[in-house]
């Protein structure tokens, strides 16, 4: 599990997440997944294109964040998942505590609104 | 001051080990690799006998090297799998490694003793974790309007599944599934503790007719936050001789399926709403369905299909389904014959999730 952080001024920070957000995966990227979403400090986007399976710890993960983002007053954006990831979502209801997007040009459009 | 030289520590030594899992009718078990080489085969003579006929005769043998365990394979048939992968020549193993042997699974370790102590106390932990939760399973219902049977299996760090079914009262019967997040005895420790609840219908206020009601109950008893962290999907659902009407509700949890007879596709028992723990005061949903004579309901958690398969593809819910339909098998029950079905098309070893399994029949 990988993380790549896209951190330029003035716009949403992008953490692009890489790999199986299983128990393991998660236990990986977690710290530092909370950390940079703490310290955004503005709207995140999370690409998810690279990621293949997420397990309930992973959405444990992303609900926390979106959490932190809330309480800053910022949005936490989630696009991109695999048509399995999405099915994962769809069924926990994610999709109806996060925005969950298709694409980056619609989390964008997300955070603008 | 007169100084004593402290005795030189002696460093503890390495022990390697084979862990067997269970195949072929034969119990799992853990075999020491001493100092001589340990031969693995078919045949009486052999130090480790693997009884099946896709194992050798005299299959392959595991030597220590410089202090590292070499396999090579004798020639064997089917031969020495390696990772995924034969073994061509003699191979190091690092510890962790996976051999398969035609059915059977043996994966190498190696540290300290105590390391392993401290192991095996953490897996005796989990086991015992894992037979708490499975004395609180209901014994299976032969007889009555519902028919109930289930198969549950859990996985060698406990997933955090749990399910019951009983009656109400003389005309309602409810039944539940539940999946807690993570793994570990944090995770069956709560799972146990909404089990007890919902066993015991120990929610005030709480109509345990109404899925919504009880879904909304456990969101308030158990959010995410005073649960140190942790969440749960559930299936519940009320079935009601009278009318035939079972009224359910899922929280987070994918749909229940039930088989109608004379339909070929299993018919979806979903309504979307959010894990139990995830969202405070959420407005619960409900809904309703007419039960036909002879109908069969499957309940069952995401360890049933989110398996991984020996070619390493991962498996999804979609997968599952035409196992749900396929025909019974004569002489076998009905949560077994899915189970060998998930058994199947899993990679060898232990699954990394519990499975439970819940067939109830309407008659």
């Amino acid at each position: 599990m990988d993380m790549v952080v896209v951190d330029v001024a003035g716009a949403p920070k992008r953490l692009g997440l890489t790999g199986r957000l299983d128990a393991g995966g998660t236990e990986k990227v977690e710290v530092a997944f909370g950390a940079q979403v703490r310290a955004a400090q503005r709207h995140v986007l999370v690409d998810m294109t690279g990621v293949s399976f997420v397990g309930s710890l992973g959405i444990r993960m992303l609900i926390a964040a979106a959490r932190v983002s809330d309480r800053g007053g910022f949005k936490l954006v989630i696009f991109g998942a695999q048509p399995a990831v999405a099915e994962v979502f769809r069924t926990i209801a994610l999709d109806d505590l996060i925005p969950v997007m298709p694409d980056e040009a619609a989390a964008l459009a997300q955070i603008q609104a | 001051m007169l100084r004593r030289a402290a005795p030189a520590a002696v460093a503890e030594p390495i022990v390697h080990l084979l862990d067997i899992d269970a195949a072929e009718g034969e119990p799992a078990r853990r075999v020491a690799i001493g100092p001589g080489p340990l031969t693995i085969g078919r045949g009486a003579q052999s130090d480790v006998v693997l009884p099946s006929g896709d194992v050798s005769r005299s299959h392959c043998i595991i030597a220590l090297e410089d202090g590292a365990a070499v396999v090579t394979d004798l020639g064997s048939t089917n031969g020495t799998i390696v990772d995924g992968r034969r073994a061509d020549g003699p191979q190091r193993l690092a510890s962790g490694a996976r051999l398969a042997l035609g059915p059977f699974t043996l994966v190498y370790r190696s540290g300290r003793a105590a390391e392993f102590a401290r192991t095996e106390e953490v897996e005796k932990d989990l086991a015992r974790a894992g037979r708490y939760v499975a004395a609180l399973l209901p014994p299976p219902l032969a007889d009555g309007p519902v028919r109930a049977d289930w198969r549950f299996v859990p996985s060698t760090n406990i997933g955090g599944d749990g399910f019951g079914y009983g009656w109400l009262d003389e005309n309602r019967f409810a039944a539940w599934l539940l999946d807690v997040s993570g793994h570990g005895v944090g995770s069956a420790l709560l799972a146990a503790s909404v089990m007890n609840l919902l066993r015991v219908h120990s929610l005030p206020g709480t109509d345990f007719t109404d899925a919504a009601s009880v879904l909304a109950a456990l969101n308030d008893r158990f959010q995410m936050d005073r649960q140190g962290g942790l969440y749960f999907s559930i299936w519940y659902g009320v079935y009601d001789v009278r009318t035939r009407i079972l009224g359910f509700g899922c929280a987070g949890q994918h749909p229940g399926f039930m088989m109608v007879p004379g339909d070929a596709a299993p018919h979806p028992l979903w309504v979307k709403n959010p894990a139990v723990g995830l969202a405070p005061d959420w407005p619960y949903r409900r809904a309703e369905v007419v039960v036909p004579p002879g109908a069969r309901l499957h309940l069952f958690s995401d360890g049933a299909f989110e398996v991984i398969t020996p070619d390493g593809l991962q498996l999804t819910i979609g997968d599952f389904l035409p196992v749900l339909a396929a025909p019974p098998v004569h002489g076998l029950a009905e949560p077994e014959r899915l189970w060998r079905a998930v058994r199947n098309a899993s990679r060898a070893g232990p699954l990394d999730d519990d499975v439970s399994l819940v067939t109830l029949d309407f008659v």
